[in-house]
This record gives structure tokens, sequence and C-alpha cells, in this order.
């Protein structure tokens, strides 16, 4: 963490993430969870800050890191959030304007599998919109919204457990990714230990193209002495600017190409969840 | 740990009228000269776009500045995507393209690989022949390095040849204390001690 203070507070309000997991017990499974959140956060700065911003993340990565000492059975690993399949529903029987008979999907996620990109949801949105406009003369009404605007899918990654976060119909990251109201997945103890002694960490990393930085206006000022295609290429300037100033604030390796660098946005260890 | 923070590097973009792109772009970048030179690179392609001719120019720029530092690979590599650039836009029979081979060459020359920067010299000296003509004192700077570079290569009466012919086009060309000339004089002197 450098001393830009701003861009550390422009990272926190970006992400929320609590995690926290069932006490454990010598073979015994806890349940481990995670709450994710994304907001975007607004740069307005003092007087004296030649602009204002907006920040947002494009997409990001979860990433567990757990005590060589647990085990995590495979089958208690959640693979995508929320479920591709669960939430759909065949709406059978529906009659379009031209009152012949439609037999659409709708509501959620879509059954796509996980290789999908977001165009595929983008597909699913959309045709939600499709779906609300027909049920006029259909005979199930299509109330659902859909809330869930951000999937996770689960990657193993050497012993580390990565969650891809992206968006679902959206170019940027925001609201709940986990709610943390069901378990992300489940440790068991190998050995009999000081349980206390086991630590799960837990991080959320991007790289810097993942910052969106948009909104970017001059203040008065600035907008008085520079102006035109000097001003205009300032400000190009200035998005770089941000994307480094942000990635500098807390590096994991600052050594590493740039290209391949990780921004930590978030560090938590994940706490023990006693009643 | 960082040169600078976001509201000290934002307000250091907005405040000259105008801006050094490269040495921007290495002040306030972290860590290591690959990103910095990447921070930098990133800057220019945003403020001009990647095959607008100041960004060449940022190029060669970042190229003199690193290469000042004695990081020479790290020069060569920018001096070569410049010339990339050009070849793709004005093409190789232009004075900017050979004065960007001879930035190339001296690099190179700096890296002790003499025979692969006299053929980088020899073919700016064609260019220069075949665009500015043989009065210009860019041409005569282009025979003055190849003079240079003979002299490293020990071929101490190549090198007087040349030295002299850029002498006499800086002498033609240029005001009689322009530094060029007083350089040139310099390192004949040296090619004529040697030979002596």
């Amino acid at each position: 963490m450098t001393e830009s203070t701003n861009s550390a507070r422009i990272l926190q309000e970006l992400v929320s993430l609590e995690s926290w997991h069932e006490p454990l017990q010598f073979g015994q499974k806890s349940k481990f969870h995670i709450a994710l959140a994304f907001g975007d956060a607004r740069y307005a700065g003092k007087d004296n800050f030649p602009i204002e911003f907006r920040v947002r993340l494009k997409r990001a990565t979860l990433v567990v890191k757990c005590d060589p000492e647990l085990r995590i059975p495979r089958a208690t690993k959640v693979r995508a959030h929320p479920p591709m399949q669960k939430t759909v529903r065949q709406l059978q029987g529906l009659k379009n304007s031209t009152g012949t008979t439609d037999s659409i999907t709708a509501e959620g996620q879509a059954a796509v599998s996980a290789k999908e990109g977001p165009s595929a949801s983008a597909k699913v949105a959309r045709k939600i919109e499709n779906s609300s406009n027909k049920s006029h003369e259909g005979q199930n009404e299509v109330t659902e919204v859909l809330t869930q605007h951000i999937r996770m899918i689960y990657r193993e990654v050497g012993d580390e457990h990565h969650w891809d976060c992206e968006p679902i119909a959206a170019e940027t990251l925001k609201g709940h990714a986990h709610e943390g109201t069901s378990s992300l997945m489940e440790l068991t103890p190998k050995v009999d230990k000081r349980l206390s002694d086991m630590g799960i960490r837990i991080m959320l990393k991007c790289k810097s193209d993942d910052f969106e930085i948009t909104d970017i206006t001059a203040n008065k000022t600035v907008m008085e002495r520079l102006r035109g295609d000097n001003l205009e290429k300032r400000l190009r300037m200035a998005r770089e600017v941000i994307k480094e100033k942000l990635a500098d604030a807390q590096l994991e390796v600052v050594e590493l190409d740039p290209k391949f660098r990780d921004v930590i946005i978030a560090d938590i260890l994940s706490v023990p969840d006693v009643d | 740990m960082s040169t600078s923070s976001l509201e000290e590097a934002l307000i250091d973009l907005f405040a000259a009228e105008e801006i050094d792109v490269a040495r921007f772009g290495l002040r306030h970048s972290n860590g290591a000269l690959k990103g910095k030179i990447k921070f930098a690179n990133n800057l220019a392609a945003a403020a001009f776009g990647r095959y607008d001719r100041n960004f060449v120019a940022h190029l060669n720029n970042l190229a003199a500045v690193v290469r000042a530092q004695g990081r020479y690979p790290e020069a060569e590599a920018l001096f070569r995507e410049a010339l990339e650039i050009d070849a793709a836009t004005i093409g190789t029979a232009d004075p900017d393209y050979a004065a960007h081979l001879n930035n190339l060459a001296g690099v190179v020359d700096a890296q002790g690989r003499y025979s692969e920067a006299e053929a980088l010299f020899r073919e700016a000296i064609e260019i220069g022949v075949a665009t500015i003509g043989t009065a210009h004192p860019e041409y005569a700077k282009h025979l003055g390095n190849l003079g240079v570079n003979m002299y490293f290569q020990e071929k101490y009466a190549e090198a007087r040849a040349l030295l002299e012919q850029a002498l006499v086009i800086r002498k033609a060309a240029l005001p009689a204390d322009h530094p060029d000339i007083a350089m040139n004089e310099a390192n004949l002197v040296a090619v004529i001690a040697k030979l002596s």
C-alpha cells in the first residue's frame, strides 16, 4: 500500500467483501461463505483537484487460499453462481400476437453453459423483454425481474480456488456477486491440531485494464486554461494515469511485466462464525 | 513504492501548457523500467494514437531518455518500434526514417555491435543521399556517426575520410560556432592521432 490513500479509497468503494466459515472441527465439514458485492466509486476531488471521474470494474477474480491441512471436497465447490440450470423455466402455451403458440425460455438465467460468454446472457435478457410484451394474450405472466447481475465461475489454479466474476448483460460489475446465504464450498481439517491456526485467505484481484474509467470531467480552472485538442489529449491521458495509480495502490508483485500484474482490490481472512 | 500519488500525477498532468509524455510517464510510474516504458507508451497512445507522427517522436524521445540512463536494450527496442511504425506509415525512403535509423545505429553501436551498427549507419547515409542530398547537416551527421563507428572498428583511414567530409558539409551549412563543428573537429583530431 502506498501513500496514495485516495487510490486505496477508490478500491475500497468498488468492492464489499466479507468471509466466514463454520467453526472447524477435525474430520467434520464446515461451510465456507463469502458475501461479495460490487459498486462504483466516484472521485470528486477537492478544489485544487483538476478532474472528476467514476470508476467501475469490468471483471474480477475471487481467490481463496486455504491452509494445506484443510481438505476441500470437490463436490462441495460451487462451480457456477448463480446456478445455470436451476432458474430456467419453460413457459408453455404462451400465445404471441399472431395467435400462434411459442415456447420460450425466460426468467433469470437461461440454460447457457459455463463456457458461454456475457453475450449469451445478453440474449437472455432481451428474451425476457420480448416475453413480457407477448404475455398479454398468453396464459402465463412473466413478472420476475432479473436480479442477479454478476456470474461467478469456478476454476482451480494450483492450490488456489478461483471464481471469475463477470457481469451479466452489462459492461461492468454492479450489485451482489454472492450474498453469502449459501456456502461456496466446505472445509474439512485433515489433521487434529489447533484449528485456529488454519487460515483461509480471500483476495479479490483484477488487472489494471479491468478498471473502467468514465465521466472524466475537468474542473473550471483547467477548462479555462487548456482548450480544444490540448484538453482532450490530457483527458485521454488521465484515464491511463488513473488506471496506473489504482494498480499501484495495492500491487501484489511490482516487478512483473505489467501485462501480468494483478491488482489486489481486497485481501481478507475468513473468520469463524460463532453464535 | 509509488513515485507519486494519484493527485500529484493528475495535477502534474493538467498543470503545464506543454507536456513531455516520455518524462511524465517515467516520473509517475511505479516499479521496473519495463512497466514505466509501457505506461509512457500507453499515455502517448492515448494522447496521439499509435500511428501518429507524434507517437513516433515520443518513442524516439523516450528511447533517448532511457539510453541516457544506460539502458541500451530497452532504448533499442523503442527505436526499433519507431522504425516499424515509420516503415508502415511514411515508408523507408524518408529523411525521418533515416534519422531514426541513425538513432538505432547509435544505440547498437553503444552496445559494441559495431558491424551491425555500421550497416545501419550506411543505410541511413544512402537514404540521406536520395532524400536530403549531400549538402545537408543531417547527412553530415550520418557521415560523422559512421566515422566514429569506423574509429571504434580501428578503421582509422576510413574514419578520417568520413569525418573530413562531414566537417566540410557542416562548415558550409552551419554557423562557425555550432557545437556540431566543434565535436566533429575533436573527433577528427582523435582519429588523426591514431593514424600518426
